[in-house]
């Protein structure tokens, strides 16, 4: 198992349209995805599920620690973490 | 008389009658069952057909309102796809004895309230549409059937609640000049679309629903933000000052209506609609479309478990014909594949579905798919003036597969002395950039040429806007694009065969005055969307719009390109 942190920087946080291409890319991969929100571990969230990843509420500014467990966990990572560098695909001032 | 105020969310002024959508009721169920598969069963099928219904209500949204107002039902299906979520309420289901119903309920009410958590005024607006989502679940698991449509009057001055994405395509949008609701926010679904059709909408109006009686007169000023229900005399006077002065850009529109679609110096352009039902071609013609120029027969085949018969297909597009007139109307043959599904064509999963088996590929392979549709099309083209067009052309091969299908066609329909209209005019969709290359052979070989934007951005620039790392790729306004247009244009009139846009672009304030700068002779575009395109005909002379279309293409890239229309175009 294999693991990062990653920050929500987009304006919007992880909502509608970045959360559903959120999960979009999750589910390109066999391995277990997992999210913790600002280090809490207390509560995981699944990053295949759109309805998990919404109820997180993950704002700008959140800190998310992904975890990933299988074959293509590398992979998995790396992908997740472009996505979130790239502000989800979100330009400033788009809205 | 009452005043309540909210926020405006769409501006504009109405007058009218109060119309109170109720919330939708679902019918009573048990809270147990005592068979767990067949409860598995239902909710799989209620599953289904809630995904069915919601490909249904994209398309209906894309032809009423346009692509931006759609996505939402979009992010609806991302949703019906989460197995993760499904799996929870499947384990309720087993593991409780639970009814599949109740287990659905206590799902949907479970994550509303951990949204509730979440203090965030995007996620709050978002819960109208996930109320959608359950609700319409459990339509379909009760029975109640799919959707429910709504009769209102003209003038409506609807005033809900709360409104889903499904309340607003399940009443007739047309006759609504008001939307007040008591939630909601500037992103709500009810937001988007009353902006998307020029209409006046409130939200956060509270206690409005209890106070407001069904038929009472009441008058909205978006300039305020108030509601007022039986307003007096002066009130009365004043909004409907504010209603005809303020009001002037969508009068002004309306005012478009029996003008040509013709610039000051007297180019004119052909200005059609693009639709998707027989419904939206009379929607197109109260817009003052001169036609038709792509009429989406995928609806006639999604929805429904298996194939139309000619007999149904032929009544869709005969009504089409007859709501037109004997205007033009192009219909395009059959584009399912890429990102369009029907569960019961049976397409394999494809690794890279947009250039896999689509469109006219599919319709060349199963010929006696296609000779029932060019049967039922060719028997409606009796009833008015239809050109028929191939989706995903690729090259010349292709587009003479087609044509000799819709030669087979005209014999079987001769050989059975049915009537249709003999000189039908074909014609090719350029969306590949093959065919854009080609042009000028495919040109030889057919009636008229009509480019989809959309496809033939992202096919050019190998770019799918969907895909958030390389959307910013993603440009109509790239000079490639162009540069690709005006060769289609420059092959086409040499052959003397006209050319049309149905793409998104055709609606672009900024890229109407380069299409019709390169050349393009038609516009198809969102029935809604038609006065608006006209106003931007009619706005700049063809003369300018040449020269600025010919510093447009000393351009090299897309950003300069939009740089510049930025300071020349002012809208």
């Amino acid at each position: 198992m294999i693991q990062t942190q990653l920050r929500v920087n987009n304006r919007t946080g992880l909502h509608a349209r970045p959360a559903k291409l959120f999960t979009a890319e999750a589910k390109k991969f066999t391995c277990n995805i997992y999210i913790e929100k600002n280090g809490d571990k207390t509560v995981t969230y699944n990053a295949k599920s759109i309805f998990s990843v919404l109820s997180m509420g993950a704002d700008k500014g959140t800190v998310l620690t992904v975890y990933a467990n299988g074959t293509d966990e590398e992979e998995a990572i790396k992908a997740l973490s472009e996505l979130a560098d790239g502000n989800f695909g979100e330009t400033e001032e788009s809205i | 008389m009452k005043t309540f105020r909210g926020v405006t969310v769409s501006q504009g002024f109405a007058i009218g009658r109060i119309y109170k959508k109720e919330a939708e009721r679902i019918e009573d169920f048990e809270q147990f069952a005592s068979n767990t598969q067949l409860e598995l069963e239902r909710l799989s099928t209620a599953r289904k057909d809630s995904l069915d219904q919601l490909e249904v209500m994209r398309q209906e949204a894309i032809a009423t309102v346009g692509e931006d107002s759609a996505e939402i039902f979009e992010a609806h299906q991302s949703f019906l796809e989460d197995d993760c979520f499904f799996e929870t309420i499947e384990d309720a289901i087993r593991e409780n004895g639970y009814s599949a119903p109740f287990a659905v309920e206590q799902a949907g009410d479970n994550f509303i309230s951990s949204l509730g958590q979440v203090k965030d005024q995007y996620i709050a607006e978002r819960v109208a549409d996930i109320r959608d989502i359950f609700q319409n679940l459990l339509r379909n698991l009760t029975s109640q059937g799919a959707r429910k449509t709504f009769e209102i009057p003209e003038h409506t001055i609807l005033v809900a609640k709360e409104l889903t994405p499904s309340d607003t395509m399940n009443l007739d949008l047309r006759k609504v000049d008001a939307f007040i609701t008591e939630t909601g926010g500037k992103n709500s679904h009810v937001a988007i679309i009353a902006r998307a059709a020029g209409k006046v909408a409130l939200v956060g109006v509270l206690d409005v629903f209890d106070n407001a009686e069904n038929g009472e007169e009441a008058a909205v000023d978006g300039e305020t933000g108030e509601l007022y229900l039986s307003p007096d005399a002066s009130t009365l006077n004043s909004c409907k000052d504010k209603y005809d002065g303020e009001d002037g850009r969508k009068k002004k529109l309306l005012e478009l209506i029996g003008k040509p679609a013709e610039t000051p110096d007297g180019h004119r352009v052909e200005l059609f609609a693009n639709i998707a039902t027989p419904e939206d071609a009379e929607l197109a013609m109260e817009n003052d479309a001169m036609g038709v120029g792509l009429f989406r027969t995928e609806f006639v085949f999604i929805n429904r478990s298996d194939y139309p018969s000619e007999e149904e297909q032929f009544e869709r597009y005969r009504d089409a014909a007859l709501a037109l007139k004997g205007k033009t109307l192009i219909i395009r043959t059959l584009d399912v594949g890429g990102d369009k599904t029907v569960p019961y064509f049976g397409i394999p999963q494809e690794e890279n579905p947009f250039l896999g088996y689509r469109a006219i590929r599919i319709c060349l392979d199963r010929k006696e798919l296609f000779q029932t549709q060019l049967r039922a099309i060719l028997r409606a083209s009796a009833y008015g003036k239809i050109k028929i067009m191939f989706p995903m052309i690729s090259g010349v091969d292709e587009l003479r597969g087609a044509k000799k299908a819709v030669r087979e066609a005209m014999e079987s329909l001769e050989a059975q002395g049915i009537g249709f209209d003999k000189t039908v005019a074909v014609g090719t969709m350029i969306e590949v950039p093959s065919a854009a290359v080609l042009a000028d052979f495919l040109a030889e070989e057919c009636d008229f040429f009509s480019i989809g934007t959309n496809d033939l951005v992202q096919y050019s620039l190998a770019a799918d806007r969907g895909n958030a790392n390389v959307a910013s790729l993603y440009s109509p306004f790239h000079p490639a694009v162009l540069r690709l247009i005006g060769h289609v244009v420059a092959c086409a009139h040499a052959r003397n065969i006209p050319v049309g846009v149905c793409g998104e672009s055709a609606a672009d304030a900024k890229m109407i005055p380069l299409l019709l700068g390169l050349g393009v002779d038609e516009l198809s575009v969102a029935p809604a969307a038609v006065l608006e395109c006209k106003q931007s005909v009619r706005g700049m002379s063809f003369e300018k719009m040449r020269l600025l279309t010919e510093k447009a293409m000393k351009l090299g890239t897309a950003a300069e390109l939009e740089a510049f229309l930025a300071r020349e175009i002012t809208i």
